[in-house]
């Protein structure tokens, strides 16, 4: 029974898109802070020259990234369906109401929990592994592998855990859930500076550290983001290797991952598969599925007058949850920690929300039906294109203000770029989207700009984000334009079918 | 036999859902008639075991359902008002997956599953996606989930909103089938009480105001009145009787 309702969470999960929208934000995420040896910048910098990776030692930085992006993007992947089962689509009071005990209901999730993270981690890794191989002499494919899964899996056990832990006691609420999440990496952070306690570090950081700290001798290693010159020379090689104590350390880690999610099976009395007491049901409205308690009537929102409360209708049907929570805080903690050159991070972290959000918001808005009412109601359907792209242009934007502040008085010209990239970037999924009438061609497309632009050294000038270089203000222009004729050109034509049809 | 006595439900908003409701139920079928918000999801929610009441008790067989929702549970079959799925499972891969949570070996469940939706007129739709259902479609989803294993309990609230004349027909000959068990069905659409209820509840505000039993022996028609009339006039205004 416990492995049946695993194969169904699984499926479930493995067949929605929002899933691999979460991956896809990962690697980005792995792959931004993963530069070749050629890039205007590196992620392990020894005064002013880089830190050159052996094959272990790059498994363990994938691994490490991978961990700290998971704790919180990972989270709420792991932890969406049994939100959803709770409240809005109403699966909860099947499953409450059936002989299957608590203990199989929450063993079968914490199983799926535990595949869906390990697909992601196995993704990673080969992932890593491709952008890795080439620029590192000597290659050694297993010692990479058996590094990266004692760091990545002893993590991923316990996110699984936790993931149940947390939808256990915050009753599904987003917002507190990634407040946790937080929490959780906080500790796991300072757990990493205490000497004596970085082998049990749950996300590896410690471990990396030490590491890095013993190969530096006292040279004052940065790990985060620092620009770097193209052919900055090599300040002290790093090799990561797997020692007894480390292994020890490591099936502590996993142990605390099971501990924790038996505490859930065990323990925790709330989890929503209880018969709720009837003070605790949850408001009658929510009883419904969501796809039938649209936020606002179609009808009204597509009479809306104003761009401003169109606008912010729309932001509202994104039902963003957690996500600007999870994005600014990644975006705080980089800051406050210093374990990042702020600036470049934040910049290049939030023109990466866009993306996302014009993904969700084609995705959120076909299943709740509201599209062909809106088709036929809209005066015309390019105005329905525009409204989108100016409601997510200024939600991405609102998302950016207090980096945008921060980079205008550094660098008008970054905070310039940010907002161009935004429009653009925007406009290009959104219409890609629209033509097509699926979501996948606007991912993969914008996907692909990213990894030409800003991850590879391309062509630098125009990489907005200014992950290489100040972006010209001849490129800034570009791209406004550009994103202009993407627009026009969306506007002009033929509607997608499967975004019509269904 | 299922017996609530004196059952009271009070929400977190406040709003008192049930106050003191007492009901026998024996086997056979009785339909809850009225008026939307009188309580009746409530009650079927508190039968299923779905919400815990604030006080009263219920029994199924003698045997305490508040302190050990498990006597229902294992024998119950529930389509609640709002029928959740999961949108990116295939009818059939989802009846399936409650079939497990009842503990129904997974060669039995296929059979069965794909049984009940043939009989409800899904056959050609098992293999397809819940998240492009209709609404009539995902409510037959629950009719048959309800009807997976072997119930002796079967709580329907609701369940042929959005069905045509021909799909009702099909589950209320579904009923009929199961007549010797125990079944409420709480429902707007009076002519599926007519063709089947050997006894209706009236529910008014969070109470029980009249109960008939004996419906089937006198044919549907009580004091010369048939049922659908009865139910209209208690809707309407509040009397049945
Ligand atoms: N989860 C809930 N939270 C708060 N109030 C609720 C909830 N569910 C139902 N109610 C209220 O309880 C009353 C009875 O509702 P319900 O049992 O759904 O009625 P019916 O099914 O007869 O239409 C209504 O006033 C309704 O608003
Ligand atoms: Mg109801």
């Amino acid at each position: 029974m416990i492995l049946a309702g695993a194969a169904a969470e699984l499926r479930e999960r493995l067949r929605d898109r929002s899933t691999y929208v979460a991956l896809f934000v990962s690697l980005v995420g792995i792959g931004l802070l993963f530069p070749s040896d050629g890039s205007g910048y590196a992620t392990i910098a020894a005064t002013g020259k880089r830190v050159l990776l052996s094959s272990s030692a790059s498994a363990a930085l994938a691994a490490v990234l991978l961990n700290a992006f998971f704790s919180v993007v990972g989270l709420l992947a792991v932890s969406a369906t049994l939100l959803r089962d709770t409240r809005p689509s109403g699966i909860g009071e099947s499953l409450r109401t059936s002989p299957a005990s608590n203990f199989a209901l929450l063993a079968g999730r914490w199983l799926a929990n535990l595949a869906l993270l390990a697909g992601f981690g196995a993704v990673a890794c080969v992932l890593a592994i491709v952008m890795v191989w080439p620029r590192v002499a000597n290659f050694d494919p297993v010692s990479f592998v058996a590094v990266y899964a004692l760091l990545v899996v002893p993590a991923l056990v316990i996110l699984a855990g936790a993931g149940l832990v947390f939808d256990v006691v915050f009753r599904g609420s987003r917002a507190w859930r990634v407040t946790a999440a937080i929490v959780l990496w906080l500790i796991a952070i300072s757990v990493a500076a205490i000497p004596g306690a970085q082998i049990v570090d749950p996300l590896g950081i410690g471990q990396f550290e030490a590491q890095l700290a013993a190969a530096g001798h006292g040279v004052p290693v940065s790990f985060g983001i620092a620009p770097m010159s193209a052919n900055a020379p090599v300040a002290f090689s790093l090799d990561f290797p797997i020692t007894w104590g480390l292994v020890a350390g490591r099936i502590a880690a996993a142990l605390a991952g099971v501990a924790i999610a038996l505490l859930a099976l065990v323990r925790f009395p709330r989890f929503a598969a209880l018969p709720v007491r009837a003070d605790d049901e949850p408001l009658h409205v929510d009883d419904r599925p969501r796809s039938a308690a649209t936020p606002l009537s179609p009808v009204r929102l597509a009479r809306m007058p104003l761009l401003v409360s169109r606008a912010a209708a729309e932001v509202r049907m994104m039902r963003l949850g957690g996500v600007p929570w999870a994005v600014l805080s990644l975006a705080v903690l980089g800051n406050v920690l210093g374990f990042v050159h702020a600036t470049t991070f934040a910049l290049a972290l939030l023109t990466l929300v866009p993306v996302v959000l014009s993904q969700r918001i084609v995705l959120t808005e076909t299943p709740l039906g509201t599209e062909s009412l809106i088709g036929t109601l809209c005066a015309a359907e390019r105005q329905y294109v525009l409204w989108k792209v100016l409601a997510l242009g200024a939600a991405s934007l609102a998302l950016a203000l207090p980096y945008l502040v921060y980079a205008a008085a550094a660098d008008p010209l970054h905070a310039l770029g940010l907002v161009a990239a935004d429009l653009a970037i925007v406009t290009l999924t959104v219409a890609i989207g629209y033509v097509s009438g699926s979501v996948m061609p606007g991912l993969l497309a914008a996907g692909l700009w990213w990894y030409l632009f800003s991850f590879n050294t391309l062509p630098p000038a125009i990489d907005v984000a200014g992950v290489h270089a100040a972006p010209s203000a001849v490129a800034i222009a570009a791209y406004v334009v550009a994103a202009l004729a993407v627009l026009a050109a969306a506007c002009t034509g033929r509607r997608g079918a499967a975004l019509a049809s269904s | 036999m299922l017996q609530c006595t004196d059952l009271q439900v009070r929400f977190g908003n406040g709003v008192q859902a049930l106050r003191g409701v007492t009901l026998r139920f024996d086997a056979g079928i009785t339909g809850l008639v009225g008026r939307n918000g009188s309580g009746k999801s409530t009650l079927m929610k508190v039968i299923a075991t779905s919400i815990t009441p604030n006080g009263g008790s219920l029994a199924w067989n003698g045997e305490d359902a508040v302190r050990r929702p498990d006597v229902i549970r294992g024998v119950l079959g529930y389509v609640p008002q709002y029928f959740g799925v999961y949108q990116n499972l295939t009818a059939i891969e989802f009846l399936e997956y409650l079939a497990a949570l009842r503990r129904i070996a997974p060669k039995a469940a296929r059979a069965r599953a794909l049984e009940l939706l043939d009989r409800l007129g899904l056959a050609s739709a098992a293999k397809r996606r819940l998240g492009g259902f209709s609404g009539g479609m995902l409510r037959r989803v629950g009719i048959a989930a309800a009807f997976l294993g072997d119930p002796q309990l079967i709580v329907l609230d609701e369940p042929s909103v959005g069905l045509d004349q021909y799909e009702r027909a099909n589950f209320v000959a579904l009923l009929e089938q199961y007549r010797d068990r125990t079944i409420v069905l709480g429902t707007h659409i009076f002519s599926d009480l007519a063709q089947t209820a050997d006894a209706l509840v009236f529910m008014d505000q969070g109470s029980v105001a009249d109960s008939v039993t004996g419906l089937r022996a006198g044919a549907g028609v009580r004091r010369g009145e048939p049922v659908e009339a009865m139910c209209e006039r208690f809707v309407m205004s509040g009397s049945p009787t």
